[in-house]
């Protein structure tokens, strides 16, 4: 009677379809219509699918399929990206590097009073007195103070000049101050 | 008298189960060879076990082109993975569940989720009706089976085609042999009513 009551599990009924019901399930389908009913559909279903074949690739496929793989594995590295053989050298460096800048320990420079602002080119040419132009140069400072130049004025900004700066600007006043003074 | 099952499961002429028996040194040693980080090794595993995940990948989404990327893409995770693998189940089962696994995360970049799935009958088999007839039943089947519930479809693939006993299916998916039996269950009940509502269009 509890047979009849309890329909069989989905688990019971593969069971039956495998041919292995025991024998309260076996004594239940004989007298269960729904049981039966759901068997059959399972089987129906079984029939269904069964000897569909796939279609078969060419057997060159087999053969080249190892080497794609292969080729796969070639280009990516264990992690499974692609694998750039400078990268971690390249990684490693730059971490040494910023190692270096923030934990080496560096020399704290003593303090010096700072030089005279001196325009140090100026050593190579003539003798001040004797150049013209760096008379010029020297007396264009207090007419020419401007505020909207950043340096703070001209003459500060003369002195603020490279040597490289200082020597081109020379060149460019030598011309004309030798003009006026002819 | 229930048909008994085991004699109804085809073995399927494109599916050759792995000899585990038989094969289970060679893939001892090839797996024990790709964990010394001899790369070469994987190449015979590859080369065994080939046609087991393509038609597996294939039966999932019944399209050589995905299926052919699945099983590459299985491969290369298997050989990630092999420094992992300690020999608790057999390789075969290992490399199943990495397949399965892959097939349930795959989306085809070429063919959208639910569209409908090209004509796949195979060039060559036009001459008999009979042959017409039988590779667009065929068809139609592949074509139902991947509309199944990823589990469903896998469980069925695996123990119809592939002939995995409940024990190893159940390894493969990662539950219970009562889970793998439902689930075998209802992929065979939902396959009938698929190709059903199919033939009443």
């Amino acid at each position: 009677m509890k047979d009849a009551l309890e329909h069989l599990s989905d688990e019971s009924l593969i069971d039956a379809l495998e041919g292995a019901p025991g024998g309260p399930a076996a004594r239940h389908l004989a007298g269960c219509a729904a049981c039966t009913a759901r068997l059959a559909e399972a089987r129906e279903g079984l029939a269904l699918a069964r000897g569909v074949e796939i279609p078969e690739p060419p057997a060159l496929y087999w053969q080249s399929f190892p080497r794609q793989v292969a080729a796969r594995l070639a280009a990516t590295g264990p992690s499974g990206r692609p694998w750039h053989g400078w990268l971690w050298p390249a990684l490693a460096t730059a971490v040494a590097l910023v190692a270096a800048v923030l934990f080496v320990p560096r020399p704290v420079p003593e303090p010096s009073p700072s030089p005279p602002r001196t325009l140090a080119a100026w050593s190579a040419l003539p003798p001040d007195e004797q150049d013209p132009a760096l008379r010029a140069l020297q007396g264009l400072g207090p007419d020419l103070d401007d505020p909207a130049l950043e340096c703070g004025g001209v003459a500060e900004c003369i002195a603020d000049l490279s040597d490289e700066e200082s020597q081109d600007l020379v060149q460019l006043l030598r011309p004309g101050v030798k003009d006026s003074s002819l | 008298m229930p048909q008994a099952l085991s004699s109804s499961f085809p073995i399927g002429a494109t599916a050759t189960r792995p000899a585990l028996a038989g094969l289970r040194v060679d893939d001892r040693e090839a797996v024990e060879a790709c964990q010394r980080g001899e790369r070469e090794a994987f190449d015979h595993l590859v080369e065994r076990y080939q046609r087991d995940v393509y038609r597996l990948c294939y039966r999932y989404v019944n399209d050589p082109q995905d299926a052919n990327d699945m099983a590459q893409e299985a491969f290369l995770k298997a050989y990630r993975a092999i420094g992992k693998f300690r020999g608790d189940s057999s390789f075969s089962t290992w490399l199943y569940r990495i397949a399965v696994n892959t097939c349930l995360n795959f989306r085809s970049s070429r063919r959208p989720e639910g569209e409908e799935l090209s004509d796949g009958l195979p060039d060559g088999h036009v001459g008999a009706l009979d042959t017409i007839v039988a590779d667009e039943r065929a068809r139609r089947v592949r074509e139902a089976v991947t509309r199944l519930p990823a589990k469903q479809r896998a469980t069925l693939i695996l123990k119809i085609y592939h002939e995995l006993t409940h024990e190893e299916v159940a390894a493969v998916v990662g539950s219970s042999v009562g889970t793998v039996k439902a689930n075998l269950f209802h992929a065979l009940g939902n396959l009938r009513k698929i190709l059903q509502a199919e033939a009443a269009k």
